[in-house]
C-alpha cells in the first residue's frame, strides 16, 4: 500500500514552542531528612543519584510511553517527577518519601499519590550513616510501591496524563490519520488508549480539543513505527463538533501555514506489553 | 643331810635360774612396752601421713589416681610378702609384732615420724574451688599474686572445672598472697599469708568479699538509639556523653549504639566483652523496647547486646547520689541533644539500668 503524506497530506504543524523535549520526564530524588543529611555527610549525592536512576527504571515499566530520565538530560525535559526523603515528628521521626511534580516549570500537587513510609516511628534500625543500606531500603520500598494497582492508577491519573508527549503531529489527510511521533514499540500502547491533542485556534480564538483513538502502529513511511490515531471527537470551546466535520474544522487549522502550537497528552493509557513488533511484510503484530 | 645338801644345792642352782627368768620377764616386758610405744608412734605416723596427704595432696590427685594407686600398693605388698614367705618367713599371724616389735622397728618409725614432720613443716598448698556463686555466675578466672608476680594461675573455674591449685614442697618462706578474681571488679581481692606449712582452700567466689559498687548501665532509649553511630560506621555526626558526679566530669567522646557502663574507676568496671553476660540485662532491654511498641525489637535488642559495651570511668558512685548526664553532637560548638539528672538508687542491688534519651525519665 502506498501512502502519500506530503502530497495528500501535510506534515506537521506547529512550531515546537512549548517544550524542548516532549515525552521526557526528569526523575529526581532529594534527601532532605536532617538525620540522613547529617549522617551520610558526603554520601547524600550518591544516594540521590542512584535512587533517581532506580526510580526512573521502576517508572519505565508501567509507563513506557514516557521517557523517564534518571540522569540529567541535555534538553529541558517536559516534566519533572521528584521524590524527597523527609522526616516528620520527634523523638523518633517518621521517614517518608513524598512526591512532587512540575510540567514546564509549573509545580502541581498529586494528592492521591500517598507518601511512602520508609521507617515509621516504631522502627529504630535506620541506616542514618549507611548510604548503601539506605539505597537498598529505598529501592525495595519503591519496587513494592509501584507494583500496587492504586499507586499505578494514581500515577496515571495525576501525573502521566499531565505530561506533554508531543508538540507536533504528522497528518495523513488521505487516511485522515493523526500520527503522534511516539515510537509504538517503546510506548507499548494498547488500542483502547486515548490521546488528547489540544491547541488554540487563532481565529476565531478558541481552544480546540481532539480526542484521538484508537491508536495503532504506523506501518508505512513516513513516520514508520510511530503511533497513529484517528480523531474520534472534537470540541471547540465547549461545543462538540460533528463527527463528519472533525477533520475539516478541527484538524484543518493544523495544516495552515501559521499553525498554532499544540500539545499531545494521553488521557487514558493502557499498556500492551506485546505491542510493537513489526513483521517484515509490514503488518503489525499484536496477540 | 644329803637331802639337805641336795636341797641347798638345788636352792643354789635355782637362784640363777630365777634371776634368768626374772631378766627374761623384764626383757619381755620391756619388749612389750617397746612394741606398744612403736605401735603408738606408728599410729601417730599413719595419722600424720593421712593428714598430710588429705591436706596437701588429695585435692591435687584425682579419685582415679587414688584408687589406682591403692590397688597398685596392695599388689606390691602382696608380692613382697610372697617373697618374704618363700625366703622362710613365718605365717602372717605374727606379722604386725614382727614388723613393729623388732629391734629396728622403733627407730624406723621414729625416722618415719621425723620425715612426716618435715613434710608437714615444708609442705604448703593452695587450692581454689568453684563454690558460693550466685545464679548466672557461671565462670570465674582467678589468679594468685605474690607482690607484682603471678604466683599461680590464672585458673578458670566453673561447673565444669571446679578446682585449681597445687601443693608445694619444700617451701620455708612465708608468702603474702593476693587472690584476685579477674574480670569481675565487683569482688575484692583476698590477701592471705601463706606459711610454709599452711594450706589455703578457698571457695570461688564464696570466700571473696563482694564490693558495693553502683555500676550504672546506660542504654540508649528509643529516641536516641537510631541517632547513634554503630561501631564501624565511618561517616556522619558523632555523639558524646558527659557524666558529672562529685564535682568530676567524665567524657565519652564517641558514644556508640551500645550499652555504656559507668559508676566506678576503670579497673572496677566490667570489661566490654563481659557486659552481655550481666544477668538480667537482656530482659531489661527487651521489656523496655517492648513497652515502647518497637517493631524491630529483635534487631534493636540483638544489636545492643551483640555490640561491645563502652566503659566510662568515673567517680565511685554511692547510693542516693545525684548525677548529671549530657548527650550531644560533637562539633564546634557542641549541640546538646538531651540532659538527664539521675539518682543512683540506694538499694542492695548494685547494678542499675537507665534508658537515656529525649522523653526518658529524668531527661529533657
Amino acid at each position: 500500500m502506498k501512502v502519500r503524506i506530503a502530497a495528500c497530506s501535510a506534515l506537521l504543524l506547529a512550531a515546537p514552542a512549548v517544550l524542548a523535549a516532549p515525552g521526557q520526564v526528569q526523575v529526581t530524588f532529594k534527601v532532605q531528612s536532617e538525620k540522613f543529611v547529617n549522617g551520610l555527610a558526603g554520601g547524600v549525592t550518591d544516594v540521590e543519584k542512584q535512587v533517581a536512576e532506580h526510580l526512573a527504571t521502576q517508572l519505565r515499566a508501567p509507563f513506557p510511553l514516557i521517557e523517564w530520565l534518571g540522569t540529567a538530560a541535555a534538553d529541558a525535559p517536559a516534566a519533572v517527577f521528584s521524590g524527597t526523603l523527609v522526616q516528620q515528628g520527634a523523638p523518633v521521626p517518621m521517614i517518608q518519601i513524598v512526591w512532587n511534580a512540575s510540567v514546564d516549570g509549573t509545580a502541581f500537587t498529586m494528592p492521591q499519590l500517598d507518601p511512602i513510609t520508609l521507617y515509621d516511628s516504631r522502627t529504630l534500625v535506620r541506616p542514618y550513616r549507611n548510604a548503601g543500606e539506605l539505597t537498598d531500603d529505598i529501592d525495595d520500598a519503591l519496587a513494592a510501591w509501584i507494583r500496587t494497582d492504586t499507586v499505578e492508577k494514581s500515577l496515571h491519573d495525576q501525573f502521566v496524563t499531565q505530561v506533554p508527549l508531543a508538540n507536533r503531529v504528522d497528518l495523513d489527510a488521505a487516511r485522515q490519520a493523526i500520527v503522534i511521533p511516539l515510537p509504538w514499540e517503546r510506548a507499548k500502547v494498547r488500542d483502547d488508549s486515548v490521546f488528547i491533542l489540544e491547541f488554540v485556534r487563532p481565529a476565531p480564538a478558541e481552544k480546540v480539543v481532539l480526542r484521538l483513538t484508537p491508536p495503532s502502529q504506523r506501518l508505512i513511511d513516513p513516520a514508520l513505527g510511530a503511533t497513529e490515531c484517528a480523531a474520534a471527537a472534537c470540541t471547540e470551546g465547549v461545543a462538540s463538533v460533528a463527527n463528519d466535520a472533525i477533520w475539516s474544522r478541527c484538524v484543518q487549522a493544523l495544516l495552515d501555514a501559521n499553525a498554532p502550537p499544540l500539545l499531545v497528552t494521553v488521557r487514558e493509557y493502557k499498556q500492551d506489553p506485546h505491542a510493537g513488533a513489526i513483521r517484515p511484510n509490514g503488518t503489525s503484530v499484536s496477540p | 643331810m644329803r637331802a639337805v645338801n641336795d636341797t641347798s644345792r638345788g636352792a643354789r642352782d635355782a637362784a640363777p635360774a630365777a634371776d634368768a627368768v626374772s631378766a627374761g620377764e623384764k626383757a619381755e616386758a620391756a619388749s612389750r612396752w617397746r612394741y606398744r610405744l612403736t605401735l603408738l608412734l606408728f599410729a601417730i605416723f599413719a595419722a600424720a601421713v593421712v593428714l598430710w596427704f588429705q591436706r596437701h595432696v588429695e585435692p591435687f590427685v584425682t579419685e582415679t589416681l587414688i584408687v589406682g594407686g591403692t590397688v597398685s600398693a596392695w599388689g606390691l605388698w602382696k608380692l613382697i610378702w610372697s617373697m618374704y614367705e618363700d625366703a622362710g618367713g613365718d605365717g602372717r599371724k605374727d606379722l604386725t609384732r614382727r614388723l613393729l616389735g623388732g629391734a629396728g622397728a622403733l627407730p624406723a618409725v621414729v625416722f618415719g615420724l621425723i620425715i612426716v614432720a618435715l613434710l608437714h613443716a615444708g609442705t604448703s598448698s593452695v587450692y581454689l574451688r568453684y563454690g558460693g556463686a550466685r545464679p548466672n555466675e557461671e565462670e570465674f578466672r582467678v589468679q594468685v599474686m605474690d607482690g607484682d608476680h603471678v604466683f599461680m594461675g590464672p585458673y578458670t573455674l566453673g561447673p565444669g572445672t571446679s578446682i585449681g591449685g597445687r601443693p608445694m614442697f619444700p617451701r620455708f618462706r612465708a608468702l603474702n598472697l593476693s587472690y584476685q578474681i579477674l574480670d569481675r571488679p565487683d569482688f575484692e581481692p583476698l590477701a592471705l599469708d601463706l606459711a610454709p606449712w599452711s594450706a589455703h582452700d578457698l571457695d570461688v567466689p564464696g570466700d571473696f568479699p563482694r564490693k558495693r559498687i553502683h555500676v550504672l548501665k546506660f542504654v540508649p532509649g528509643a529516641g536516641l538509639f537510631s541517632d547513634l553511630r554503630k561501631a564501624g560506621e565511618g561517616s556522619g555526626t558523632r555523639h558524646y556523653m558527659e557524666v558529672r558526679a562529685q564535682g568530676k566530669t567524665a567524657l565519652l567522646d564517641d558514644l556508640l549504639q551500645a550499652v555504656v557502663v559507668t559508676g566506678a574507676i576503670e579497673a572496677n568496671l566490667p570489661r566490654p566483652a563481659a557486659l552481655r553476660r550481666i544477668g538480667g540485662l537482656e530482659k531489661e532491654i527487651t521489656d523496655y523496647f517492648k513497652s515502647q511498641g518497637i517493631a524491630d525489637l529483635d534487631a534493636v535488642v540483638g544489636g545492643l547486646l551483640d555490640a561491645d559495651g563502652q566503659t566510662l570511668a568515673s567517680a565511685e558512685l554511692k547510693g542516693g547520689e545525684e548525677i548529671d548526664v549530657e548527650i550531644g553532637i560533637n562539633g564546634a560548638p557542641r549541640q546538646i541533644v538531651v540532659t538527664c539528672r539521675l539518682k543512683v538508687p540506694d538499694s542492695m542491688d548494685e547494678r542499675h539500668t537507665f534508658f537515656l534519651g529525649p522523653g526518658e525519665r529524668g531527661c529533657q
